[in-house]
């Protein structure tokens, strides 16, 4: 029989790997025990504790905070998957906060109020691990860089339109192309050089991260969720297809008229992304799902997804 | 190139929620490395997903990897997917190893879990008859990377291996009485058949002075605290193809 020495913690490849447990699953943003319990039952793979879900931020308005502790600990307490909860942008304290409450994830979010106008939090110098939200490949990798250990894209939280998610995922294919692109065309190292810290520059990123992507054949070094939006089990399998690696779903479930019902159908419906007639069967017989707001009809100054940079 | 010749061996990843594209990313690249192996000319390997009763035909191993137990309970029931399995594990005897989440669904009892999942409850296909504790160490703040020795339960194929724990369980017990079930636990119902040797402890940690159960097998059952997917060294997989897959299929 075996027996061990040498440990390591808090890694990279522990922040990253445990993103990469929960891939094909949906998180969901919950309010009390009764609601995460309900996630959990119907198949969440993670919980996302919070006082408000976006759309009652959005309708409320005031300064959106972390949640109290109190709440969050009774969530922590009351589900046996993974609890996740929000900071402010560049609010270090609070994520010292969470940190220091024990939750396995910290969302460092534009759904809550912008708390640094200039900084995002340096999430290496944390246990914890940190998702982040990307509009574009840029931001993406200026949070890795950080030390993000997932990225979600950045939807417009608690509108229940997912056109910006989508619109997300898409910039973000698209800019990995071109650098794939790029790696491709360049005549000479010194070419490649060259075009990679133009590109580089333009993405305001380090030019050794599109080398690194080009490496790693383009792939993105975590785990890539979708988010802001997903009211629908159709919504949850459109962003399954264009090659999220999961689903969180903010507002959409418990502004829906029956939550059970739906928070089961959207995890069969990532389940069985590829399978139309899966999800037409998850689909059929939810009841109202969330009113929702175009996001075309939001002035600028409205958009949460222009907070973070 | 095929021949008659060649034995068709075919591994199959359990691939509902997870970690399952990381094993089936080492499946490939350990088939890859193998392909210039003379020991292994007369075979041809390959990997593929499960997803449905349908893909369980003709595989010749399984492994199941990381993930949210509850979840992949669930989706193992909503996909009819459990009761297949649980014979060609117990009954058939498929070669079969779990990681983490993976393991806990092969285990006969787990405890520190929820039981009432919605209009299902958490069911295991179960084969190992140990009880299992889930997220033993604590929350995500307590995963960890330990290397553990492996030489002599690989009979010396793996010297030791650096093993990355997440949110991971720990085997509390190789035997699971039939006595009260103890509160938010679960057991299989599968029934252990006289003389069925009991279930080999391969590795532990040591915490407190304790040691912990992290690697176990029984049979053709191999089940893992650890998640040997998630670093780059595929050596761990080369182990499961040659012990616990190819040497059942001589």
């Amino acid at each position: 029989m075996a027996q061990s020495t040498e440990i390591q913690t808090s890694t990279f490849q522990h922040k990253a790997g445990l993103a990469q447990m929960l891939k094909n699953g949906v998180i969901m943003d919950v309010t009390t025990p009764e609601e995460a319990i309900i996630a959990e039952q119907a198949g969440a793979v993670a919980v996302m504790a919070l006082e408000r879900v976006p759309s009652d931020i959005r309708a409320q308005g005031g300064v959106a905070r972390m949640s109290d502790p109190a709440m969050i600990k009774s969530i922590m307490e009351a589900v046996s998957i993974p609890v996740m909860a929000k900071t402010r942008i560049g609010h270090f304290v609070e994520a010292q906060v969470l940190e220091s409450l024990g939750v396995d994830y910290i969302d460092e979010s534009e759904v809550l109020t912008v708390a640094d106008r200039q900084f995002h939090t340096d999430k290496h110098q944390f246990k914890v691990p940190f998702v982040c939200g990307a509009k574009n490949l840029g931001e993406a990798l200026r949070r890795i860089d950080e030390g993000a250990a997932m990225i979600r894209s950045k939807g417009e939280a608690g509108t229940g339109d997912i056109s910006e998610a989508v619109f997300h995922k898409r910039k973000i294919q698209e800019q990995i192309d071109e650098v794939l692109s790029l790696g491709r065309s360049a005549k000479s190292p010194a070419d490649l050089d060259a075009k990679l810290t133009a590109y580089a520059q333009e993405l305001r990123v380090k030019p050794e991260a599109l080398k690194k992507l080009i490496e790693d054949k383009g792939k993105l070094p975590v785990v890539v969720f979708s988010a802001g939006g997903v009211a629908s089990p159709s919504d949850a399998a459109l962003c399954m297809q264009l090659g999220c690696d999961g689903v969180f779903v903010g507002s959409g479930i418990f502004k829906s008229s029956n939550p059970k019902l739906l928070a089961k159908a959207i995890v069969d419906a990532v389940n069985n992304f590829d399978n139309p007639k899966a999800i037409l069967e998850s689909s059929t017989g939810l009841g109202k799902l969330m009113f929702g707001v175009q996001v075309c009809d939001l002035k600028e100054n409205e958009k949460l997804a222009s907070r973070g940079w | 190139m095929t021949s008659d010749k060649q034995q068709q061996i075919t591994v199959g990843v359990l691939a509902l929620q997870g970690s399952f594209r990381e094993h089936i990313s080492h499946m490939e690249k350990l088939i890859q490395s193998l392909k210039h192996d003379p020991s292994y000319a007369n075979k041809l390997i390959s990997v593929k997903p499960v997803r449905t009763p349908i893909d369980l035909q003709q595989i010749d191993g399984l492994i199941i990897g990381g993930g949210e137990s509850t979840t992949i309970s669930i989706l193992l029931q909503r996909t009819g997917l459990l009761k297949p399995l649980q014979d060609l594990i117990q009954n058939q005897k498929l070669p079969t190893w779990g990681t983490c989440a993976g393991l806990i669904l092969l285990c006969d009892e787990v405890t520190n879990t929820k039981i009432q999942l919605g209009d299902l409850t958490y069911k295991t296909i179960g084969g190992l008859d140990v009880s299992v504790e889930r997220n033993s160490f604590g929350r995500q703040l307590e995963s960890f990377t330990e290397n553990v020795p492996c030489a002599g339960f690989t009979n010396s194929a793996l010297d030791s291996f650096d093993c990355v724990f997440i949110r991971a369980p720990v085997i509390k017990s190789t035997v699971v009485s039939s006595g009260k079930l103890k509160e938010n636990s679960v057991r299989s119902g599968r029934k252990v058949h006289a003389g069925e040797a009991p279930a080999q402890v391969l590795a532990t940690v040591s915490r407190n002075g304790e040691d912990l159960v992290v690697a176990v097998r029984k049979g053709k059952i191999l089940g893992t605290s650890f998640h040997p997917e998630l670093i780059e060294n595929y050596g761990f997989h080369k182990w499961f193809l040659d012990e616990f897959v190819i040497r059942n299929s001589i």
